[in-house]
């Protein structure tokens, strides 16, 4: 079974029990880095110092970083969503495109009320897409320059900046260039076999096997259904996450203070 | 960490929000104006009860 940790006694780990300084990265730890009104946002700033600060070799795999990216994709889209739809007249039409637009503002204002900043789902992308598919003058398809104007280079990009920061060390399971620390093979059935279990997503329970498969000792997440996984998981090993979902972890799992 | 470590990882946060904000040039707001014009214009006699327009788009975020 896995220690769950809070984020602040990584330092406590690696004095007592001269644990190496690896630690692979979850994708919900690397999103609330990069979101500064995320509730989690600066627990995980002040890690990821301390993480630069004492030279831990950091992990990440194909699953995460495209986690980050397609994230970073609906981020985007919403803000830029929220800026069209704050440079369009207050127009009474029942039009989809201007009751969308007029109810997106509305509803981004309303979960920016309540400090839950709304980052619009896929299928809610979706419909915008459909509505903003049209050709206007010279612009063959409106939704295809918005995508051009606001993604085009910019998605890799944000996460080419953090792991530049952070000197990420990519982990590949090509057998060609199969990565040193992956020390059991990563099995097909036994991720399968994870999300059955738990009802975690497939996702999810990639990075878990994952973290499973390698000489890593840590694991930084910010994710409760990926700390419930390991912390069935019978590797030893140590999970940390912030102090908020640490609580949540004791009360459910019935663990003394 | 030394403080230009702290400046690198603060100046790589205001990067990433930069890309967040996203970037709507004028001719995608002239598209989506003359757009709902044009429709306003169609539907100039038949106008929709209020209500239809103010509901927040339903999300499960």
């Amino acid at each position: 079974m896995a220690t769950i940790l809070p984020y602040n006694e990584i330092l406590k780990n690696i004095n007592i029990r001269n644990t190496p300084k690896k630690a692979l990265i979850d994708t919900c730890a690397l999103v609330s880095f990069s979101i500064d009104v995320h509730e989690f946002h600066d627990e995980t700033f002040d890690l990821f110092e301390t993480l630069i600060k004492h030279k831990f070799n950091i992990y990440t795999n194909v699953t995460i970083r495209s986690e980050f990216i397609d994230y970073q994709r609906r981020v985007i889209i919403t803000e830029a969503l929220t800026s069209l739809s704050q440079q369009i007249p207050g127009v009474l039409t029942y039009y989809e495109l201007a009751k969308r637009l007029k109810s997106h503002r509305a509803y981004v204002q309303k979960r920016a009320d309540e400090e839950n900043p709304l980052v619009l789902n896929d299928a809610e992308i979706k419909q915008f897409k459909k509505i903003l598919s049209f050709k206007h003058k010279t612009i063959q398809d409106v939704w295809l320059k918005f995508c051009e104007d606001n993604l085009v280079n910019n998605l890799q990009r944000t996460f080419d900046l953090i792991s530049k920061t952070l000197k990420f060390n990519y982990l590949s399971l090509r057998k060609e260039n199969l990565s040193p620390e992956v020390i059991r093979n990563v099995d097909w059935n036994k991720m399968c076999n994870i999300s059955e279990r738990t009802g975690m997503s497939v996702n999810g329970s990639m990075i878990c096997h994952m973290f499973e498969c390698i000489d890593v000792p840590f694991l930084i997440t910010a994710d409760f259904d990926l700390i419930y996984a390991t912390a069935l998981s019978k590797e030893p090993k140590l999970v940390l996450c912030p102090e908020k979902i640490f609580n949540e972890y004791k009360k459910i799992f019935e663990i003394p203070s | 960490m030394t403080s230009k470590e702290r400046n690198e990882l603060h100046n790589i946060l205001q990067k990433i929000k930069e890309i967040q904000k996203g970037n709507i040039k004028q001719d995608i707001i002239d598209a989506v104006i003359d757009k709902i014009n044009e429709k306003v214009d169609d539907k100039k006699i038949a106008a929709p009860p209020s209500s239809d327009i103010d509901q927040p788009i339903q999300t499960s975020i």
